[in-house]
């Protein structure tokens, strides 16, 4: 009890170093619970980037568009249907004659049209692709409809996505618990002086030996368990790699303290 | 306040070190130290029995400083053998020349650090000796005051109160009074004695003020460029 009054009475002299560093001490230790949950949001955040593919249709403006895009948002494999503005319609005009290459001037097409974006769901096989598109060409009519070519992701960004991926299930772990590591121990360094000098006195003027070590322990046994139990209710299972990195740290600091102190002026 | 009174000062003449100890405390045979070109101690022989009080004189820079950290277990010789007291059986108490005082805390919270519940019973029995010695001392009135508002002398006694709080069996002081008049430096002593005969403690007290220490009875021991040049009784001095 001793050591762990020491513990506290030293860091908490000044009460706002005692909360900074009680604090650091929780994100350290937190790190290695919340990797996983900040990888998994992260991963999610990944995967949302990844779209289906897609197609742009025109169709007679004297149809009904909404009728049309409800119809087909019913369809099974059809994740996205947007009603393009008349903006749009301009926009992706210029997208579709890229795509026919046809060499047509945009000035010359009658632009009574109005426009459907319709986007498959992810994974959609080629001949699900093809049957909603033959339906479309069914409701709305072959005369009155104009279809794009299917856009597919390259694979130059489904690459970029999943090195990006991977990226984050590597390092992020790591460099999270190596930050919060930095920032703690440099706060540590900061504050001992205060923690050095109670221990000088303790075994100068009381009857004990290896104060700085004992307290540190004492301190460290505290807030690493304390804040494991808490964080593993909050957030389950540390990652075992960053948690014995943690451990280890405030081990080492442990070990360095294990000898005679000098008094620090 | 009844400072002849007081639990703490009462009792029979008791042996320092309680636990069947031969009664050399200290033995020291031909050590020398040496710091970079400087040769602190040289060949030093000395012995210290229990409940002795020894003045240690000598100029700066004569090896004082260096025999007391020798004593008190905080540096090893370069060459030569040291035999001192372990310390579960044999407490030693510095007051050390810089004082080791916290700054940011009150002259009382700097006394608190030598309550150990080794040899108190509670906070109580700790409070009543502290407010004695502070009586005695003369800066009872000054406990609230922070160390860093406060005097030399107040410093002084603050460092040697906190040392004599700690119930020790040896009493090791580098320069007690330098920040004290010679009223005080007296006075000092006199309760150091008191501490020496009702309780055993063995005084070693460096100073390079020989006029003050020759008043008193007690061994000398003069060091001049680290080489031990006298050693015996205050008196024939």
């Amino acid at each position: 009890m001793f050591y762990l009054n020491n513990f506290f009475k030293s860091f908490f002299h000044f009460p706002v170093r005692g909360v900074i560093f009680i604090l650091a001490t929780v994100l350290f230790v937190g790190s290695a619970f919340v990797t996983t949950k900040v990888e998994r949001s992260l991963l999610k955040g990944v995967a949302k980037m990844e779209k289906g593919a897609s197609f742009f249709a025109l169709i007679d403006s004297k149809e009904n568009n909404s009728r049309v895009a409800r119809k087909l948002r019913e369809l099974p494999g059809v994740e996205k249907v947007k009603v393009l503005s008349k903006a749009d319609v301009s926009s992706s005009l210029d997208e579709l004659l890229k795509t026919l290459n046809v060499g047509v001037s945009r000035d010359l097409i009658d632009l009574s049209f109005s426009g459907l974006q319709i986007e498959f769901q992810k994974g959609l096989p080629q001949r699900s692709q093809n049957l909603i598109r033959d339906y479309l060409t069914r409701l709305v009519g072959a005369d009155k409809l104009t279809m794009g070519a299917v856009n597919r992701e390259s694979q130059d960004l489904k690459d970029k996505r999943g090195s990006f991926a991977v990226m984050i299930r590597t390092y992020l772990g790591p460099i999270l618990t190596a930050f919060a590591g930095v920032f703690w121990f440099v706060l540590f360094i900061i504050f001992r002086k205060d923690f050095i000098r109670s221990s000088y006195l303790s075994e100068q003027f009381q009857r004990r030996s290896n104060v700085p070590a004992k307290t540190l322990a004492a301190g460290f046994a505290l807030l690493f368990f304390g804040t494991a139990a808490a964080m593993y209710l909050l957030a389950g299972i540390p990652q075992i790699s960053q948690i014995l990195f943690v451990f280890t740290t405030m081990f080492m600091i442990l070990v360095v303290h294990v000898r005679r102190i000098e008094w620090e002026a | 306040m009844n400072f002849q009174q007081s639990p703490s000062f009462s009792g029979q003449r008791v042996s320092g070190v309680q636990s069947g100890l031969s009664k050399n405390l200290f033995r020291l045979e031909d050590v020398s130290i040496r710091f970079g070109s400087i040769q602190a101690l040289s060949n030093v022989k000395l012995s210290i029995e229990s409940g002795e009080v020894i003045f240690l004189t000598g100029a700066s820079g004569a090896g004082k400083t260096t025999l007391l950290r020798v004593l008190s277990g905080d540096i090893k010789p370069d060459s030569g053998k040291v035999s001192i007291p372990s310390p579960k059986r044999c407490f030693i108490s510095k007051v050390f020349q810089d004082l080791r005082l916290e700054m940011n805390k009150t002259c009382e919270q700097n006394l608190w650090a030598a309550y150990d519940t080794s040899i108190y019973e509670n906070k109580k029995e700790f409070k009543k000796d502290l407010e004695e010695l502070a009586s005695v001392l003369g800066f009872d009135n000054r406990l609230d005051l922070k160390v860093k508002d406060a005097n030399g002398g107040l410093k002084q006694k603050v460092a040697i109160a906190r040392a004599l709080l700690a119930k020790p069996d040896v009493f090791i002081a580098d320069e007690p009074t330098a920040s004290l008049d010679s009223g005080n430096a007296r006075r000092l002593f006199e309760i150091l004695n008191i501490y020496n005969v009702r309780k055993g403690m063995t005084v070693i007290w460096a100073s390079h003020n020989k006029e003050l220490v020759k008043n008193f009875s007690g061994r000398i021991i003069h060091l001049d460029n680290g080489k031990l040049i006298y050693t015996g009784h205050a008196c024939f001095i």
